[in-house]
């Protein structure tokens, strides 16, 4: 479990987080989501005492993270930028990790098989690619077992293939009880990945929610549903108490109804459905909407729709 | 061999301590550039003194031998075989710097920090394992490039042994006083962060600071400043006589040390403030 209380972080003139205080529970994968510059990076620095907050704690399992005298044992961190020596061999990269907190070398052996770079763990870190290099990085997280794990930006710059990767390996990771805190400037990705949402904007908690709930309110529980019976779904949808309009492409956009209440009731019906999918462009358009007071740059295309709109 | 993971929070401070230090050890060891930067002081500062005492070795075989006075009233002048404790402090002063502003420069200070959070230890590990192989890499070069140096100038029977009066403690001392400018160099490294800046800050100390103060102050006082630089603590460690605007050997590494100390205080006073 992480708790952060009133923490406060100011970069000169910068307020990067300001009295920001949340829990992350464990058993539970957390997104801690804001836009760029929101504080995201910053605030899972102090919690990793690596910046020194101006006000508020920070606790790791009750405790600060310096006050941990093996934290590997217990946390586990992937940050944003490269922590590894350029030309030291990713293998020798774990080993020091393990040696540092009086962890058996085995742990290196076994986080290079669970993340699958121990083909190229001979490799010097510079020879790495950004696929394998956040890899490593997550073989470095989870070096001790730890029971709280932070993820900046883990999907960053990775493939498909890496992306899904990182996303069965944090669920694994909660549903063995384990607290996983990851950051993210994307809902949609959110939205598949964490039960519960942290949202930031300009070091200031806007929101702290289930993710379930997040989505419903950001589509306005809307889905898109694309069937070559619409028009006799249309219908059933509409008894059942759903709002039902049809989209230019002939897909009906649903309010009213769960994804699984309608993939039932298409059943009891027989009727075929090719696509039935959350509005991932309005989730993205919430989200905008959600920290739109808090944007740190706003690109001039925006304010002039927002002028206009007016 | 246990299996078990040991009760965290039952591990004494020692036993961290050591557990800092064993990583840093492997850090050390596990670049390239350390091995390197090491071979390549071992070569120039043995290479160097081998070509000096030679060189010294012909001028004795010429015809000329009478007139080389300067060689006969001193014809055993043991600085020659450690003139390459110069080219070897700068080397392993680089070495210094490295070993701390490559933390940084790689953002390896982030992975240092989260693993080994009690900065103050962790530091002190850092230091307690450089300081050892500096130390070894010292009293190893400075006793090979004796041993080569003096085997040369035996040709011409003008060697010295390690039993001579002096020449013990001028191989030890440079050893030590190379040692320490690599610590030097590693407590620049913690202040600035920055290699291109620690590297100037240690060139700057050792190399351009006698030029300054030669050039700011005129005798007497330029020789009491003097000999308070590096530059006369290192040309001392070499010679035998004691030299004038020169501390004693020993007086002099301690002013070493104390010099280093201080550095370190700063840094460490820094590095617990900072932001990683
Ligand atoms: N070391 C630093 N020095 C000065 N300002 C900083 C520093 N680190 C962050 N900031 C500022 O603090 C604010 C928050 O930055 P932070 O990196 O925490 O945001 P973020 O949410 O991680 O953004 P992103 O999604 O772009 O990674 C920004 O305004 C940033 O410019
Ligand atoms: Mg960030």
């Amino acid at each position: 479990m992480i708790e952060v209380q009133s923490l406060t972080k100011n970069y000169g003139a910068v307020r990067a987080v300001d009295d920001l205080s949340f829990r992350v529970e464990p058993g539970r994968v957390t997104g801690f989501l804001g836009p760029n510059g929101s504080g995201k990076s910053t605030t899972m620095r102090m919690i990793l005492g690596l910046d020194r907050q101006d006000a508020g704690t920070a606790t790791i399992a009750g405790r600060p993270y310096g006050d941990h005298r093996y934290p590997l044992h217990e946390v586990g961190a992937l940050l944003e930028s490269k922590a590894v020596h350029p030309s030291r061999m990713a293998v020798n990269h774990l080993r020091w990790l393990a040696a540092s907190n009086g962890l058996p070398q085995r742990r290196v052996d076994e986080v290079l098989e669970l993340t699958g770079i121990e083909k190229v763990a001979r490799r010097r870190a510079k020879a790495y690619s950004l696929g394998m290099a956040q890899r490593l990085g997550v073989a470095a997280a989870l070096i001790g077992d730890p029971g709280v794990l932070l993820l900046d930006e883990p999907v960053n710059g990775l493939d498909p293939e890496g992306i899904l990767w990182i996303r069965t390996l944090m669920r694994a990771l909660a549903d063995e009880g384990r607290t996983v805190l990851v950051s993210s400037h994307l809902m949609s990705e959110m939205a598949v990945t964490a039960d519960h949402v942290l949202v930031i904007g300009k070091g200031r908690l806007i929101a702290d929610t289930s993710v379930k709930e997040l989505v419903a309110g950001a589509a306005g529980g809307s889905l898109r549903l694309v069937s070559p019976d619409a028009t006799e779904l249309r219908r059933l949808l509409t008894a059942d108490g759903a709002t039902v309009s049809l989209e230019p492409d002939g897909a009906l956009r649903v309010t009213g109804l769960t994804g699984p209440q309608v993939g039932e009731l298409a059943r009891q019906h027989q009727l075929a459905i090719y696509e039935l999918s959350i509005q991932q462009a309005s989730l993205e358009e919430a989200f905008m909407e959600l920290t739109k007071d808090s944007v740190e740059f706003n690109s001039p295309v925006t304010r002039n729709n927002e002028r206009i709109s007016a | 061999m246990t299996t078990a993971t040991p009760p965290v929070m039952t591990v004494s401070n020692a036993t961290i301590w050591r557990s800092f230090a064993h990583a840093e050890w492997i850090k050390l060891r596990t670049v390239r550039s350390t091995m390197y930067t090491l071979l390549a002081a071992a070569v120039i500062a043995i290479g160097i003194c081998a070509i000096a005492c030679q060189h010294l070795v012909s001028d004795l075989s010429g015809a000329t031998i009478p007139l080389k006075g300067e060689f006969l009233v001193n014809p055993t002048d043991p600085n020659r075989s450690l003139v390459g404790t110069i080219v070897a402090q700068l080397a392993i002063g680089a070495l210094g710097v490295l070993v701390v502003t490559s933390e940084y420069a790689t953002g390896m200070i982030r992975a240092s920090l989260c693993a080994m959070p009690q900065r103050l230890r962790w530091i002190s590990a850092k230091f307690a394992v450089f300081t050892a192989v500096a130390l070894v890499v010292g009293q190893v070069l400075t006793f090979t490039s004796f041993g080569i140096g003096q085997a040369i100038l035996h040709i011409r029977h003008v060697g010295l042994s390690l039993g001579d009066p002096g020449a013990l403690r001028i191989v030890v001392a440079s050893g030590l006083y190379i040692a320490l400018v690599g610590i030097m160099g590693a407590a620049l490294g913690l202040i600035v962060k920055h290699t291109a800046g620690a590297l100037v800050s240690l060139i700057a100390i050792l190399f351009v600071l006698p030029g300054i103060i030669s050039g700011a102050f005129s005798e007497p006082l330029q020789g009491h400043i003097m000999r308070f630089l590096p530059q006369n603590v290192g040309e001392q460690s070499i010679t035998i006589a004691r030299m004038s605007d020169h501390f004693s050997t020993w007086a002099g590494i301690a002013l070493m040390v104390g010099y280093v100390a201080v550095l370190i205080a700063i840094g460490s006073a820094l590095l617990r403030r900072r932001d990683a």
